[in-house]
């Protein structure tokens, strides 16, 4: 049984992304949604900050912490979640093809399963790990085939 | 590089086809159409109307092109069969050729429209396990009927031999209970949204002579001195609803109209429709699972319908995998024992249930609609106080399916289970308002998760999700269950091979 876990790089991508994507839907609200009351434009631009510093320095660490994926020779299983926690089994004899989505980013490099009826995304891998992982996958893929 | 557009051997699809290929280049006609327009918001005179006829040749191109390149589409597209393979080639510069081997196939639809009778065509469609992003099957060809019974001697999953089948008939009162049973108000307005983005110019003309909202208000006038103390607004609400049910009533009574089933040794053969007569031919190997369905009601008096999970068999929008449509246990456990169909394990290898003490996981959502219900009531009248009577007749409307919620759920808490014996896994379950009784082998389980909730998490319960193999990818829940028993569960899984 081999163990992954999240790239910390990429926590800290996500961590700067959140305020800056908070940023441009304040923008965006207060340009294209003049209409409303402006005592409602605060209010949103507020609870769009508040909602980005909870989620950038408490949220996301949290998330990341509890990501998690074991690999064993026959299933892989995916956990995560705060407080709805989920922990997905898939089967390797059920594994179709996999594909790898690759950037130039530290950490943002993720794994989607197919299989014939359902799907599981491997999410915020580093390069090698990634490649490592994918590697193994198309072994499973391979020997799904030849059986 | 020279193709050939006919290979020996193939056969062109029907001509009606043609049209089909003609339409497609329909956008041509907006340059006859844009120059009628300048010629209706100008002045009229006798000088423009010569300009316009000087003109008409142009048009006739057009549609001389259109029609042409239906065709020239027609022409190159060809299909052929051997003994083990059907090929569909079809583009006039970017050739393509689909070849299917006949042991692929999982099912085939033989369609008869019935504006095609008069030409003796018919439409093939034929799936196979691979996924259909864009249409509703992996080749779909129009041909004439005589061609289509030729590839009867050559498609194995086309011919049943009539003698070793088993039959099934349904009655018309089974038909109406099916309909009735599985038509929504929101199927129905989902229909009418495809009839008017497939027809929109038809429809904006049947809109316009039938005016709807005219006869929609006589009807409210007239239901207004039936149901003296209802408002208005309200009136004319529930007969939106009940016309869009109607449709989608109409639409499935006229889909499954006929409906009959006959089991071979190999295949399963479906005949439904009443204007598009359709013939469904499964192939019983590639059916996934069964899967009982039942509402409330139909539990009580021990009637399910019978759906199947199989390749290219009621995946579309507007059809439901039927096998059959209304069926009582008994008189029919042959039928059921050729689909592997198994009563409820009682020496069970593992049996796990939902119990008392989480009642809160089932009725949660009725008990929070009762609880909002006062709130929301207030809160309408605050904003559009107007409306008062409105909002008041709806809110108190809103509790009767609330109420029946809450039982359907409670009903769920008691029967819901999970049982594992041997090589086969059966989940009942509910799904919305639909109870699911599933047998499965561990083969055709693809994925499980496991899902908890803050609450449940000091109790070590959860909830159990089943993705099963499939076209589509479609979630089988168990509610509530204990967190060690579907740790076990999980572990059975992961063992089988």
């Amino acid at each position: 049984m081999k163990q992954y876990k999240a790239e910390p790089r990429a926590l800290q991508l996500t961590q700067i992304a959140t305020p800056i994507l908070a940023g441009i839907i304040i923008t965006l609200l207060w340009v294209f949604l003049q209409i409303l009351p402006t005592w409602l434009l605060w209010f949103l631009t507020v609870i769009l900050l508040l909602a980005s510093i909870v989620l950038a320095l408490f949220y996301l660490p949290l998330w990341f912490k509890s990501l998690e994926y074991n690999l064993s020779d026959t299933y892989i299983t995916q956990k995560f979640g705060i407080f709805f926690t989920q922990r997905r089994t898939m089967r390797l004899t059920t594994l179709q093809f996999v594909t790898i989505f690759r950037t130039p980013l530290r950490g943002m490099n993720f794994i989607l399963l197919h299989t014939y009826g359902g799907s599981m995304l491997i999410l915020f891998l580093n390069r090698r790990t990634a490649e490592e992982l994918h590697h193994t996958l198309q072994e499973a893929v391979i020997r799904n085939r030849a059986n | 590089m020279k193709y050939n557009y006919f290979p020996r051997g193939s056969y062109h699809e029907h001509p009606v086809k043609i049209l089909h290929y003609s339409f497609k280049n329909i956008w041509l006609l907006i340059f006859p159409l844009l120059r009628s327009i300048n010629l209706t918001i100008r002045p009229f005179s006798f000088k423009t109307m010569i300009d316009w006829s000087a003109f008409i040749s142009l048009d006739v191109v057009f549609a001389l092109i259109m029609i042409g390149i239906g065709i020239l589409r027609w022409y190159v597209c060809s299909y052929r069969v051997d003994s083990n393979y059907i090929f569909a080639n079809s583009g006039v510069i970017l050739r393509q050729e689909v070849e299917i081997p006949y042991d692929k196939i999982t099912a085939t639809i033989e369609e008869y429209p019935i504006y095609l009778k008069p030409l003796h065509a018919a439409r093939l469609k034929i799936s196979t396990y691979s996924e259909n992003l864009t249409e509703d099957a992996n080749l779909s060809i129009t041909l004439r009927i005589r061609d289509l019974e030729q590839l009867r001697h050559h498609l194995p999953i086309l011919t049943i031999k009539q003698g070793t089948a088993i039959s099934y008939h349904t009655r018309v009162w089974e038909i109406l209970v099916f309909s009735a049973l599985f038509s929504s108000s929101f199927s129905g307005a989902v229909y009418l949204a495809t009839l008017f983005l497939r027809g929109r110019s038809i429809f904006n003309d049947v809109v316009e002579e039938l005016r709807p909202q005219m006869i929609l208000e006589e009807a409210a006038d007239k239901a207004s001195s039936i149901f003296v103390k209802v408002p208005h607004t309200a009136l004319i609400l529930g007969l939106v609803v009940l016309f869009l049910w109607l449709l989608s009533f109409l639409k499935n009574l006229f889909h499954y109209a006929g409906f009959r089933v006959r089991f071979g040794k190999k295949f399963i053969s479906i005949h439904n429709g009443l204007i598009t007569r359709q013939r469904h031919h499964l192939s019983k190997e590639d059916i996934i699972f069964p899967d009982l369905q039942q509402n409330l009601i139909l539990k009580l008096f021990g009637i399910f319908s019978l759906h199947i999970r199989c390749p290219g068999y009621g995946n579309t929008k507007d059809s439901l995998p039927v096998i059959l449509p209304v069926v009582k246990k008994r008189g029919f456990e042959e039928m059921l024992k050729q689909l592997h169909i198994r009563p409820k394990p009682k020496h069970s290898d593992l049996i796990v249930t939902s119990s008392i003490q989480y009642i809160w996981t089932y009725v949660w959502p009725s008990v929070i609609g009762l609880l909002a219900l006062p709130v929301v009531y207030y809160l309408g009248i605050w904003i559009v106080p107007s409306f008062e009577d409105v909002i008041h007749f709806l809110t108190m409307m809103l509790i009767i399916p609330l109420l029946w919620y809450a039982i359907v759920r409670l009903n769920a808490l008691y029967t819901e289970y999970v049982a594992i014996e041997g090589e086969y896994v059966q989940l009942h379950f509910l799904r919305f308002t639909t109870f699911h009784t599933i047998t499965l082998r561990w083969s055709d389980i693809v994925r499980i998760d496991i899902q908890q909730t803050p609450f449940q998490q000091p109790y070590k319960v959860c909830h159990l999700v089943f993705v099963c193999k499939g076209s589509t990818s479609i979630r089988y829940r168990v509610l509530a269950i204990s967190e060690e028993k579907a740790c076990k569960i999980i572990q059975t899984f992961v063992e089988k091979q």
